[in-house]
Order: C-alpha cells, then sequence, then structure tokens
C-alpha cells in the first residue's frame, strides 16, 4: 500500500516543500530589507542603495534607539495592555461563547443575543461618539482606554461558538448525569478540548492589541502614554512636507534626523521581534486534534 | 420544575453578562451617532440639537461625478480580495498539513505571517522599488521570459491586480492560522478509518479534512462578505497615484481624499452607515439562506 | 498535562488582571482628584480681573488666573530631560511674568496635514470638548467661526497687542490677519510667517553644469537645455544612461521639491491661485492658456525620456533617493531643501555641488514666483490661535503673543532671552519655543538670518550679530567653511552668505518678485462642495497630459469640465467676494 501511493506522493511532496519554501522568501524578503537597512549607512539608505545586505555595516541606528528613552518606555506600555488587554478580552469572550454555542433549543434566546453580538461588527456610531463614550466612562488617558471598549471580540466569539459547536455532545451530557453544572463543563471540558482554537484566538487577541496604534493617538493624552505601536507611527510618519516652507532653522537642522531611515528600520525591526516571539510558543497547542479523537473513545 | 429548568440556564445568562455590559456601554452607546448621518451636524449643539436634514449627505455623495466609479473599483477590488482571502489560506493550511518535518511547518507558518506586522507604508516604499519596470526584481524575472515589463503600480489595467496580489502576500500567512486550527478539528479515528478503506491522501483530505473545516469556512465566508465595499484603505492610500484613481480610488480613499472626514461629520457618517447596511445586508441574507436551507446556524 | 499548563496561565492571567484594576482604579483616582482642583482655580480668580482698564501689553494678573490650551508637537521636535508641555520654562514664565496658569489638557506628536495632531484636534472639535487658546489650521478655524466657537478678538489685539506684535501682523499688508478676520471681526490670531517663504527655486549640481560645460540657467531654454543635457551626456561620467533630467514626484506641483510650481511660473502659469484678468476680474490660474503650454512642454520632456517614467508612483522621499544616489541633478524646490535631501546628497558624494537659482522665464517678462498670504493655513500647529468663545481673558492669549515675540525677537525692548529658545550650549539640538502657548514669530525672521550672517562675512559688521539667531547661523557657517564639517552643511547653503537658498529668497524680495492669491477670503460654498473634486479632475488630467496618456488637447476639455462642474460658480463667488472687499 505504501509503495502504490509513492511516486505520486514524492512528486507532491518536492512540489509541496518548493512551493512553500519559494512562499517563505517572498515573505522573508521585506523583512530582510528592513534589517538591512537599520544595519547600513544612513545617506547610503537614503539613497536607496540597500537591499538585502547592509551597506557599510554599522550599529549607530540600534545605538541611537538605545539612547533614548521613547522606546522602551512605549514597549513597556505595549507590553502591560497586552497583558491586561489579551486577559480580559479572553474572559469575556469565551463566557460569552460558551453560552451562544447552545442550541436555541437548549438555551432560549441565544440566537438573539447572538445578533446582539453581531449587529455591533456591522453598525457604530463613528469616531466622535465613539470618543464621547469613552471619555464619559472616564478612562480617558488610561491602559484601560485601549483594553475596556474593545475587550469583546465579537469575531473571535462568532470562531469559539463555532468549534464549541463541534465538541461531541455526549460528552456534556455525561457530565449533567454527573451533576456537574454549567461553570464546570466550561472549564472541565470545553476549554480543555478546544486548546487549538484558543490558542488562535489569543494570538489574534494578542496581535490585535499589538498592532493597533490609532486608540492610542486619540485616546492617550501625551505622547508618554503611547504603546510601541502609536509611538511607531509617529516615528514612521510619510513626510508631508507642505507646511515646511516656514519651518524653524533649528528645527530645519533636524529634519535629516526624523527622515533617518536606518532608524527607523532599527525601530521597526525591534518592535516586530517580540510579536513574533508569541506564535511560534503558541504553535504547539496547534496539535490537539489528538487529545479529542482520545476523549472520545 | 420550571425553576429547576430556569437554575440551569441561570449561569448561561449570568456567562453573557460581562460582554453585554461591555456591548452596551462602548457599541450601542455611540450608536445614537448614527443620527449625524442625517444631519448637518454642529459641534456646538451636538448629535440631539443639530438640524436634521434628511437623506441630503447620501444625496451629496452620491452626485459627486466619481462616486459611480469609484464604488465600481471598491466592490471589484474588495470580491477578488475576498474569494482569494479565502482560498489561498485554505490552501495552505491543507498543504501545510501534508508537511511531516515539524520544523519545516513551523518555520514555514512563521515566516509567511511575517508580512502582515509591517506597516503599508513601509511596505509600500519596499513594493515601488521591487515592482519597478526598469529595476525591479518582478519585472526582472517577466523581461528574462522575454516579456515586456509591467508598470504595476502606475498602470490602470494592472493596479487592481497588485492591490489584491500584494494584499494577498501580505495576508496570507495570518489568515492560514484559523484555518489551521481548522484542520485538527477532524477525528483523528476517521483517518484511521480511511486508511484501513485504503484511501489515499487526495481522498482523505477531500472527505475528511475539509468537511471538518466547513463550519469555520462558512462562518468566514459569511463575515467577510460584510467587507464588500471595504477594498483597504490603508493599502490603496499608500500605493495608488493619480495615473490609476480611474481603476484604483476606492469609497474610502475618495472619501478621504476630498476631504470629508475633515469636518464634514454628517456626509462621512453616511458613507459609514451605506457601507454597513450593505454589510449587514450580506450577511443577514446568507444567515438566513443557511438556516432556511440546510438548517444551519452559522453563527 | 498540557490541559493543566493552560488553566495555569488562564488563572495568573486572571490574577495579573486583578492587580491590574486595583493599580489602576487608584491612578484615576489620583487624576480625578487633580481635576476637581483645576476646575475651582478657574472659577475664583476670573470674574473681576477683566474689570480694570489696564492695557500693558505684558501686565500680571493678579491673582493669577487659569487658562488651557493643547500643544501639537512635530516629529521633529526633541526636548531635553525633565522638560514637558506642562512643565518647561514657558509654563514658568507665564506664571511668574504675566500671572497665568497654563494648562495643557493634552499634548500630541504630529503636525503634519492630516496627521495625529489635526484627527485629535478634530476630534475635540467635533465632541466640543475644547482649552480656552485653541492652535488650528485654516479649515478648522472656518468650522469654530461656522460654529460661533471663536471670541472676538478685535478690541483685544487693538488694546493689547505690543507694538512688536504689531509691526509683524502688519507685515505683507497685513494679509495675515485679513485672512482671519470674518464680517469685520477678527476671530482667529495668525500665526505670522514670511510670505515669500513659499517662492520656488532650482536647484541645480553646479559640478555638473561645469563638467559638461553648460551655462547657468538664464531663460527657460537654457532649463530645457540643461535637462536634455544631464539626460543624455552621462553627467555622473559612468557610461551609462541613467540619468534624469528634471524630478518630480507624484504630487506633481505640490509638495515643496520635486514639484513643477517654479516651472509652470517660468511660463507664467500659476496652478492655483485667483489672479487678476486683464478686464479686471479675478480667474482661476489653474485653466489659463498658459498653462497649456507649459504641460505641453513638459510633455515633450516626458517623452524624450528626461522625466522618470516611473515618477507617476513616487513620492518625494523616494524622489530624493535618486538626488542622493547622483542620478538627477537639477529640481524645482524650495529654500528649506538645503535642510533636505541635501546634506543626503553632501554626505553621499561631497564632490556634489548644489547651488540655488531663481526662477527663469521662457520669455522677455520676469518669472514671477508665487508666494504666500503671510501665514499658513494647512498648518494646525502654526496656523492660528483661536480663543474659546465664552471663556474669560481673550486678551490674555494677545498678552501671550507678546510674550513670545518679547522673549523671541526683543533685542531692542531687552526682553530677549535665548533660553526660552533652546538651551545653551545645545549640542542635541533640543528646542523650547515649542513649548509657547501662543506664536508670534517675527515674518521677517529668516531672512534678517541671511542679512545678518552676509553682513557679518563680507562687511565684518558685528552689530549685524546682535540678532543672535543670526549670529547662531554665522557660527556654523564659519564652522563648515573652516573645518569642513558635515553637520553644518545644510545651514551653510541655507543662510551662506552668497549662492545660498536665502539669498535667493533675498533677491526676490530686493527686486519686489511674487504675486499672491487675490482671494484670501475662507471658501465659499461651492469650494466647499466642489473644489476637492475639481482639485482631483486637475491633478489627473494635468499628470496623463504630462506622461503622454493623452494628448495636450485634453487640456481645453478640462477647463470646459473644470467649469461646468462648478469652477463656473466658484469664480462667481469669488468675484462677488472680490467686490465687496472694496
Amino acid at each position: 500500500m505504501a509503495g502504490q501511493t509513492s511516486f505520486s506522493r514524492i512528486v507532491f511532496n518536492i512540489f509541496n516543500y518548493g512551493f512553500l519554501a519559494l512562499l517563505s522568501l517572498m515573505a522573508l524578503f521585506p523583512f530582510l530589507n528592513v534589517l538591512a537597512v537599520s544595519l547600513s549607512n544612513k545617506s547610503a539608505a537614503a539613497a536607496g542603495l540597500v537591499k538585502l545586505w547592509p551597506v557599510e555595516f554599522t550599529f549607530a541606528s540600534y545605538r541611537f534607539v538605545f539612547l533614548r528613552d521613547e522606546f522602551f518606555t512605549a514597549l513597556g506600555i505595549s507590553l502591560e495592555r497586552v497583558l491586561l488587554g489579551a486577559a480580559l478580552s479572553m474572559l469575556v469572550t469565551v463566557l460569552a461563547a460558551y453560552p451562544l454555542s447552545k442550541e436555541e433549543k437548549a438555551f432560549p434566546g441565544r440566537t438573539l443575543y447572538a445578533w446582539i453580538f453581531v449587529f455591533t461588527i456591522l453598525f457604530n456610531g463613528g469616531l466622535i461618539p465613539w470618543y464621547m463614550t469613552i471619555k464619559m466612562t472616564g478612562i480617558l488617558d488610561s491602559l484601560w482606554a485601549l483594553v475596556l471598549p474593545g475587550a469583546v471580540q465579537v469575531f473571535n466569539c462568532l470562531l469559539l461558538l463555532n468549534f464549541f459547536r463541534g465538541l461531541p455532545k455526549a460528552l456534556e451530557e455525561a457530565a449533567f448525569v454527573d451533576g456537574a453544572n454549567h461553570w464546570t463543563i466550561l472549564w472541565r471540558i470545553f476549554i480543555p478540548l478546544s486548546t487549538p482554537v484558543l490558542a488562535t484566538v489569543t494570538l489574534f487577541t494578542v496581535v490585535g492589541h499589538w498592532n493597533s496604534w490609532f486608540d492610542g493617538i486619540i485616546l492617550m493624552n501625551s505622547p508618554n502614554h503611547y504603546p510601541l505601536q502609536s509611538y511607531l507611527q509617529t516615528v514612521v510618519v510619510k513626510m508631508n512636507t507642505s507646511t515646511f516652507a516656514n519651518i524653524d532653522p533649528v528645527q530645519a537642522r533636524l529634519l535629516s534626523e526624523i527622515s533617518d531611515r536606518t532608524v527607523k528600520a532599527a525601530q521597526i525591526f525591534m518592535a516586530t521581534i517580540p510579536i513574533l516571539l508569541v506564535y511560534p510558543f503558541l504553535q504547539k497547542y496547534f496539535m490537539a486534534g489528538i487529545v479529542l479523537g482520545s476523549v472520545k473513545e | 420544575m420550571l425553576s429547576q429548568r430556569w437554575l440551569r440556564l441561570m449561569p448561561l445568562h449570568l456567562m453573557l453578562l460581562p460582554a453585554l455590559a461591555l456591548l452596551l456601554i462602548y457599541s450601542y452607546g455611540p450608536i445614537t451617532g448614527i443620527l449625524i448621518a442625517f444631519q448637518n451636524f454642529m459641534p456646538s449643539k451636538g448629535i440631539f440639537g443639530s438640524p436634521f436634514i434628511g437623506l441630503d449627505n447620501f444625496k451629496y455623495v452620491w452626485d459627486l461625478p466619481d462616486t459611480r466609479q469609484v464604488l465600481t473599483n471598491t466592490v471589484v477590488i474588495a470580491f477578488f480580495k475576498i474569494i482569494l482571502n479565502l482560498a489561498v489560506p485554505i490552501l495552505l493550511a491543507l498543504l501545510l498539513n501534508e508537511v511531516r518535518i515539524k520544523l519545516f511547518k513551523r518555520s514555514v507558518q512563521t515566516i509567511v505571517y511575517l508580512p502582515y506586522f509591517l506597516s503599508w507604508v513601509l511596505l509600500g516604499g519596499i513594493l515601488i522599488d521591487i515592482l519597478s519596470p526598469s529595476q525591479g526584481i518582478v519585472n526582472d524575472i517577466i523581461k528574462s521570459f522575454g516579456f515586456k515589463p509591467l508598470f504595476f503600480l502606475g498602470d490602470p489595467n494592472w493596479f487592481r491586480f497588485t492591490i489584491v496580489a500584494t494584499d494577498l502576500w501580505k495576508e496570507v500567512g495570518f489568515n492560514t492560522i484559523v484555518f489551521l486550527a481548522a484542520v485538527t478539528n477532524a477525528n483523528p479515528s476517521l483517518y484511521e478509518a480511511a486508511v484501513i478503506d485504503g484511501a489515499n491522501r487526495w481522498k482523505q483530505t477531500l472527505n475528511i479534512t475539509l468537511p471538518s473545516m466547513l463550519p469555520v469556512i462558512i462562518l468566514l465566508a459569511t463575515l467577510s462578505l460584510g467587507n464588500v465595499l471595504n477594498a483597504g484603505f490603508d493599502q490603496i492610500f499608500n500605493l495608488y497615484s493619480p495615473q490609476v484613481y480611474s481603476t484604483g480610488d476606492i469609497l474610502d480613499t475618495f472619501v478621504y481624499r476630498i476631504g470629508l472626514i475633515d469636518t464634514q461629520y454628517g456626509v462621512a457618517t453616511a458613507v459609514g452607515l451605506f457601507k454597513s447596511i450593505i454589510s449587514c445586508l450580506f450577511i443577514s441574507v446568507s444567515y438566513f439562506l443557511a438556516y432556511r436551507l440546510a438548517n444551519y446556524r452559522i453563527f | 498535562m498540557k490541559v493543566k499548563r493552560l488553566q495555569r496561565i488562564m488563572l495568573i492571567a486572571l490574577m495579573l488582571m486583578l492587580v491590574w484594576i486595583t493599580a489602576c482604579s487608584k491612578a484615576e483616582e489620583n487624576t480625578q482628584s487633580t481635576q476637581t482642583i483645576e476646575s475651582s482655580a478657574t472659577d475664583s480668580p476670573s470674574t473681576q480681573a477683566a474689570s480694570e482698564e489696564n492695557t500693558n501689553p505684558l501686565g500680571k494678573y493678579d491673582p493669577p488666573i487659569t487658562l488651557s490650551t493643547v500643544k501639537i508637537f512635530s516629529a521633529v521636535d526633541k526636548f531635553a530631560p525633565g522638560e514637558t508641555p506642562e512643565k518647561n520654562i514657558w509654563t514658568d514664565g507665564y506664571l511668574k511674568d504675566l500671572g497665568i496658569d497654563m494648562k495643557i489638557n493634552w499634548s500630541v506628536v504630529g503636525d503634519e496635514p492630516g496627521g495625529a495632531g489635526e484627527q485629535k484636534l478634530n476630534i475635540a472639535i467635533a465632541s466640543n470638548d475644547l482649552p480656552d487658546i485653541i492652535p488650528v489650521n485654516a479649515k478648522q478655524m472656518k468650522q469654530l467661526v461656522d460654529n460661533g466657537m471663536a471670541e472676538d478678538l478685535t478690541d483685544a489685539i487693538a488694546k493689547y497687542a505690543s507694538p512688536l506684535l504689531k509691526k509683524f501682523l502688519a507685515a505683507n499688508d497685513g494679509l495675515a490677519l485679513k485672512t482671519g478676520t470674518f464680517n469685520g471681526k477678527v476671530l482667529a490670531l495668525p500665526v505670522p510667517t514670511a510670505s515669500i517663504d513659499t517662492a520656488a527655486m532650482i536647484w541645480i549640481r553646479k559640478d555638473w553644469l561645469d563638467k559638461l560645460q553648460l551655462p547657468e540657467p538664464k531663460t527657460m531654454s537654457d532649463i530645457l537645455k540643461i535637462s536634455d543635457a544631464f539626460t543624455n551626456q552621462d553627467p555622473d561620467g559612468n557610461k551609462e544612461k541613467d540619468s534624469f533630467g528634471i524630478s518630480l514626484s507624484k504630487d506633481l506641483y505640490t509638495g515643496g521639491l520635486h514639484e513643477l510650481t517654479g516651472f509652470l511660473e517660468g511660463y507664467h502659469a500659476y496652478r492655483n491661485l485667483w489672479l487678476k484678468d486683464t478686464n479686471g476680474r479675478l480667474v482661476y490660474s489653474g485653466i489659463q492658456p498658459e498653462m497649456k503650454t507649459a504641460l505641453a512642454k513638459l510633455q515633450e520632456m516626458f517623452k524624450a525620456g528626461q522625466i522618470d517614467p516611473e515618477f507617476g508612483v513616487k513620492d518625494n522621499g523616494k524622489v530624493n533617493e535618486s538626488v542622493i544616489s547622483g542620478k538627477i541633478g537639477m529640481f524645482y524646490g524650495s529654500h528649506w531643501n538645503a535642510f533636505w535631501p541635501l546634506p543626503d546628497s553632501f554626505k553621499q558624494d561631497p564632490k556634489a555641488v548644489w547651488k540655488p537659482y531663481p526662477i527663469v522665464s521662457a520669455d522677455d517678462k520676469p518669472a514671477i514666483p508665487s508666494i504666500g498670504l503671510g501665514v499658513n493655513p494647512e498648518s494646525v500647529n502654526m496656523g492660528y490661535a483661536v480663543f474659546k468663545k465664552g471663556s474669560k481673558h481673550p486678551e490674555a492669549m494677545i498678552k501671550l503673543a507678546n510674550y513670545y515675540a518679547d522673549k523671541e525677537y526683543g533685542w531692542e525692548t531687552g526682553g530677549y532671552n535665548e533660553e526660552f529658545h533652546q538651551p545653551n550650549p545645545n549640542p542635541d539640538g533640543y528646542g523650547r519655543w515649542r513649548f509657547a502657548a501662543v506664536y508670534a514669530p517675527d515674518p521677517d525672521q529668516n531672512i534678517n538670518i541671511y542679512r545678518g550672517v552676509k553682513a557679518a562675512v563680507e562687511n565684518n559688521d558685528q552689530n549685524a550679530l546682535k540678532n543672535l539667531q543670526a549670529k547662531g547661523n554665522y557660527d556654523i557657517y564659519q564652522k563648515f567653511i573652516k573645518d569642513h564639517d558635515q553637520g553644518s552643511y545644510g545651514n551653510a547653503i541655507w543662510a551662506g552668505p552668497k549662492d545660498t537658498a536665502l539669498s535667493i529668497l533675498d533677491y526676490y524680495m530686493n527686486n519686489k518678485l511674487g504675486i499672491s492669491d487675490m482671494f484670501f477670503g475662507s471658501k465659499t460654498d461651492t469650494m466647499v462642495k466642489k473644489q476637492s473634486t475639481l482639485d482631483k479632475l486637475q491633478l489627473e488630467t494635468f499628470t496623463k497630459i504630462l506622461m503622454g496618456a493623452v494628448p495636450v488637447d485634453a487640456f481645453d476639455q478640462f477647463v470646459s469640465d473644470w467649469k461646468k462642474l462648478g469652477g463656473d460658480k466658484m469664480t462667481q463667488e469669488v468675484n462677488d467676494w472680490y467686490a465687496a472687499q472694496k
């Protein structure tokens, strides 16, 4: 049997590994470019001469970043945000997904609830009312402003409830017979059996918090309170030169500093490393299909 | 009897409570803002004091000379993005599922999701280089096959293609993750049974893996239908230029560029509401169709 | 086992959350208590102080009053450790000298048009969450005025403006102040700026000119010759045809470098001004026949390969790469190009000699550069200052402007204090003047710097260096001449005595070359509704003509479309406004 499939299997494997390797190369390219620029001479980078290999290798840009506090202050805030935000978000989302995963018969009203949730991803009142609401709840300029308003991730919730629905009903029923309640069933059966999707949703939540920058700029009242991506946004701006005509000479001298691509690249590179480390860590939870099988028997 | 049932359901309501409370405050609280779409909004008077002007804001946008062209561009670009951003990640997840070398699998997974973390401002600069007709590596390859170089970012005929392709390149790794989780949904005992029946890998994929992924695929397909008017502001804003306005200008960039975002809140909200209604329509229809025809609740 | 670990992780996360909730709620309490102090401080003293008719421009409030504002910084700004928007030499000075306790409601980085500052301020305006002193751009000013949210400043300026501030505001026929005037009332204090600063100039690689034995440009045909030679005669000497005659970015005629403004002006064509025609009516310059002539020339140049065929997708920063890597030796730009991107070009290739020239004409009439109105309408930070309607002490804002003028330019009054501008010495380029709540810069600041440096270098006039800004630039210039210090290159080709950026502006001023928009009212109704559409049409059409995608005659179609789609109506409105001005 093995021999029968092997030839086509080998051809497939060659194609498959080759394709995936090619894809990886394409994905790696911009990242290597950023790394190369960050390690290059400033004017060579400005001249667009750096491709995949540094030109006139130097650590100057990293030295520049390390000498200033801003990057690390913002990094600290981002880490706090991700920890608090992901914990909070996972908690409310998992709690909501469980009841929503029930059949309408078992939990009358779940469909109405589900639409109440979905409605919020379809309609929103716009920027101004959103800002005013957050201001009214008194959390402006605090970490809570970045964490509470978006805590219910409806998309993640729908994803979770879909996976929860796929779990064997027999387990739940047996547990009820044994006298378990909904809390124990969620904690003892659903969560342990859903590690792949929980890992996925955790990753989404963490990445979402890590990447969002707009709320930081709007909801924080001082640049010192910006999370990392909001801070980067102020650094990696496109130069809009239309108001430069009236620039002050003291400021003008610093123009070449903010247009310095090597420093920007160094900060982008450093800001991407932490989030990249999260994924491999979570990857081991993607293998849990086996657990499900063993439970079933 | 009744109270016992009630006692059993109580925890379910309780579990929903925190999420509902948060949604009530932060999502339903600001929803009155939708009224702005029908107002000549004046900051000094607020949402409840500004004069209502009916559908004038909608009419204003509709009457702008470019609106129809822009809507076409938006729908075309969004449509292809929706299809490819579903199909390719599913394919990639299946291909990765066939990889037996763990280290390779994990490395590929991690690497392909790298571009997701780079912003379009940055990628824009890199793409201009890569796609340049005179010096770009992509066109070097095209030229080596004897074809004429293509101006991917500057040719209106190629711009939409470039937008969809580069979006796929940036997002594919990230979009694959959820399907990788879905692959694990399949019951291993089914594979064992299939092997005994002599089904090859292709048959197993078709008959076991894919069907077990189906709920997630349907969910994502339905939700992404809601994006039929979201063609990706950031990306297009950073990649387009006057010469490709004719095929590349989308609703969001259009509204932004003509300055509606700044001060004409009524018009901006009207555009947002229009998009919401269209999304809602698509999602509701697919939800009820699935329910009626297959007795399946998508969510 | 994995299950257990996951559970443990979740438990830890939960505990972390609890810790956070307690920690953060404490922090909240703190902020709330400071807020109550603030509000009580605003209430008490303000009731009587205004009644006294003490019109001293720098009079002190006793007891002190409290005012609030917001600060929008640029990504360029750097501040010394310990100096914050809330506490710095300016806030200390306000309290000590003026009796004004300045509160900063919020601060943000990003003062570029459409940037973070503008967005945050838009939200503040829309949610009616405004400080007393509001820095705005022209768009936001109009919004505040339309909504009746701006206090009348007419009296306050008349009574309280110091002689220095009055002088600044009177520059350029007082146009700046007129742009902030609505129905005879001054509703916004403009930040005076030099109108000449926006004038275009030509930057050329003098070393390339010499190498190819080309004359310096005197007419447009010289420019066309240079462009041809820079394309075809291998100016960089690498035996490859890889250079372009002239640079251009996708913004086409905005942005201040790699753009066409100066080129068009060589043909007496202007992109977007309202100018008087022979009948005395105001007409839109972008649709005049001169424009067609200029576009036809550009199309020729594009077809001859003198313009990068890929320019249409490149922004300024991207085009700079070609300048720095020595592929482009001529571009139309502005005075500040001395700082960006030319220092990088010099660093990359020290043999590069950049020299600025005044714009040149295609015929016997002189080429006249377009200049500003003496205010920067697009800048949210350095545009206008509005005083919130209903807040007490609008005159305090004028006093703050007086204070700024005095601290920054008061060499005559003795008020000048360099410590307010920047720390001294200042090797790290820290700024302090950006902390000021209201700006009132001298519109002649840059030109005075140049004239000071020139007098000192050429006539050894030490008196000229009493202006300490001139002295600062003089010192940097000397450093460049003596030590060839790379870091001083920018200042040297900016303010140096000869063949520098400011020398071109000085030339324009001395020869009274400069033409500004004759329409300086706020946007008319049709402009609000249609202008962005028309602007898009213009940019798209010009780009296509230039690239040869459509024939030059498409310009005629554009003109009739422009008129039909609201242009005619706009012209009428502008002329009505013009008639009312007389």
